[in-house]
């Protein structure tokens, strides 16, 4: 009976395991009892040294240091609450200091780095049975409910800092739920509660314009239709979908997710043959866990350029992958992944944009609240005659209180 | 956005619509994800507390509120043990104890139960029951031997009922 109760346990850690990004996660809902409001304010900071060889250090007149410090703070505030008869409500802000840097000849001014943006604001709504709406500027289901993104080692791998020290692989991570693209934009979401392990979400936004800005460029303000700016490609009327399932089998855990992102786009004024179309993007991932191992992949293909850019006609579909492994041991973790990616980047210019990057990171939380990451990472970015590669290593100290 | 997307994006409403009609689980807030806040975070202050609540997010998924103990142990062993007369309850050091309980079906013997609660977490090893056993003999109650898996029993049914609140909840 007990190993039978154990297992049940191991299955509901599975079910964060399989889904290493959703743990842990400072914007979460504490478990509010009836009548109650909580409110937190979540706080991390992170310093990181890093050393790099890069093409682009030694390129044209500029000479870039091969070696580093970098890091950040970012604020969470939320606030979480339940009605006595069980309406669950809230709200939560990522506030985060501005990634740009940059030479800073007086570091108390107001450089770019030492300032702070909103990230995400959104509230939520809802019960246990008729699921949740979010709304504000927040990932769509695509983001929130996506498997097999395998960087929850060491500093967040393609998607996290080491491409700071590294620029020709700055701009690899292209996914569409990724940076600068689909949390930024002002969304409704409506996200189910479980059936027999399947979940599902829906989103819509009718424009790019973030909770707290407008349409930029725009000519018309919020949801405009035309722009005033030829070339100018943006899409409008985004709409995701994904569905997600997670189980437990005998002790070994499944996940999966399938999903579908498309948009209507902002007239455009391009004249000639270079035509953009509205995004139609297929995203899907899968991760099994094991004994503290969890294997997965995660694509997303179809007609876009990179993040919610949109493509044109000619432009070959996007396809971009990564796939990996994590292991984690009481306190220790870690693990690697590749990421490969090919876009049509500059649109016209007959060559695609190629990145492949490969990374290797570790973890250590030596204490609570106090984490040790280490990284290593190499890859190219490539499209037509530009050819960059780089490769770049960091450790790191994260305090989170 | 095309005729063929809004078809598709109506087929995709229709087939979770259907699968609505199933017995729905609540999904936590927590299990969506944050693309770069995924490592495990701790707290300075040790596992509970922050400056503003003594509630910590996904801690207090498996911590189960703010009592001493875990809460799903705690309602568990107050569920289980309810068909006993209760004699104290401590939540924050997470003692129950009943009063003596004679069964109908059973005269001339009673019985007093002790559960403790063990910590925080939600583990099988968590609770730990003890079963007091007593027989009329003589017009007097004398102590009486027990069956060690009568108390393992019972802290069974607890964790039982410990796991359901906890997947309810």
């Amino acid at each position: 009976m007990r190993k039978l109760l154990l297992a049940c346990a191991a299955a509901v850690g599975f079910t964060g395991a399989a889904h290493a990004a959703n743990m842990d996660n400072p914007m979460v809902t504490p478990n509010v009892e009836p009548g109650k409001v909580v409110v937190r304010l979540d706080t991390k900071l992170l310093f990181l040294a890093g050393i790099s060889s890069d093409k682009l250090n030694k390129s044209g007149a500029d000479k870039n240091q091969g070696y580093g410090f970098d890091g950040f703070v970012r604020l969470y505030p939320t606030m979480d609450a339940m009605t006595t008869n069980g309406i669950k409500y809230g709200a939560a802000v990522e506030i985060r200091t501005n990634s740009a840097s940059g030479a800073v000849s007086n570091a108390s001014a107001n450089s770019t780095k030492q300032t702070f943006y909103i990230r995400r604001a959104y509230g939520y709504v809802g019960t246990d049975q008729m699921g949740t709406v979010r709304f504000g500027q927040i990932d769509g289901p695509l983001g929130l409910m996506k498997v097999g993104d395998m960087q929850s080692v060491g500093d967040g791998g393609v998607n996290g800092d080491v491409p700071d020290f590294v620029p020709s692989i700055s701009g690899a991570w292209q996914f569409p739920f990724s940076v600068g693209a689909e949390y930024a934009q002002n969304k409704i979401i409506y996200l189910s509660p479980s059936f027999a392990g399947f979940d599902f979400g829906v989103s819509f936004a009718p424009s790019t314009a973030a909770l707290l800005g407008s349409v930029t460029p725009a000519s018309g303000g919020f949801g405009a239709t035309q722009s005033a700016f030829p070339g100018d490609t943006r899409p409008r009327n985004i709409i995701e979908l994904n569905g997600r399932y997670r189980g437990e089998f005998g002790g070994v855990g499944l996940a999966a997710n399938v999903g579908y992102l498309t948009s209507g786009r902002v007239n455009d004024g391009t004249t000639g043959a270079l035509k953009s179309e509205d995004l139609s993007v297929v995203d899907a991932g899968a991760a099994i866990t094991y004994m503290g191992l969890t294997v997965g992949g995660h694509m997303s293909t179809g007609r876009y350029n990179g993040y919610t850019n949109l493509s044109a006609k000619g432009e070959k579909d996007a396809m971009m992958y990564i796939i990996g492994a994590n292991y984690v041991n009481g306190p220790y973790s870690v693990g690697a992944h590749y990421y490969n990616g090919s876009r049509p980047g500059v649109i016209g210019n007959g060559a695609a944009k190629k990145d492949s990057v490969v990374a290797v990171g570790a973890t250590w939380n030596w204490a609570p609240g106090a984490q040790l990451i280490a990284e290593l990472m190499t890859g190219y970015e490539h499209e037509g005659p530009v050819k960059n590669n780089g490769t770049g290593f960091v450790i790191g100290q994260a305090f989170r209180w | 956005m095309s005729w063929r997307n809004v078809k598709l994006v109506v087929g995709f409403m229709l087939v979770l619509g259907v699968a609505a009609c199933g017995r729905s689980q609540p999904v936590g807030q927590n299990e969506y994800a944050d693309p770069r806040d995924h490592d495990p975070k701790g707290s300075l202050s040790g596992s509970d507390g922050t400056i503003f609540s003594n509630s910590k997010g996904s801690s207090q998924q498996d911590q189960g509120g703010a009592l001493g103990v875990n809460a799903y142990l705690w309602r568990g062993a107050l569920d289980t043990l309810s068909f006993m007369p209760l004699s104290s309850a401590d939540p924050f050091g997470g003692v129950i104890i009943t009063d003596w309980f004679q069964p109908p079906a059973a005269q001339g013997e009673r019985f007093k139960a002790t559960a403790y609660i063990l910590g925080r977490q939600l583990r099988a090893d968590g609770v730990k029951v003890s079963i007091f056993r007593q027989v009329m003999q003589n017009g007097q109650w004398v102590d009486a031997p027990v069956s060690p898996a009568t108390a393992t029993e019972i802290e069974n049914k607890i964790l039982v009922r410990a796991r359901e609140l906890r997947t309810s909840s």
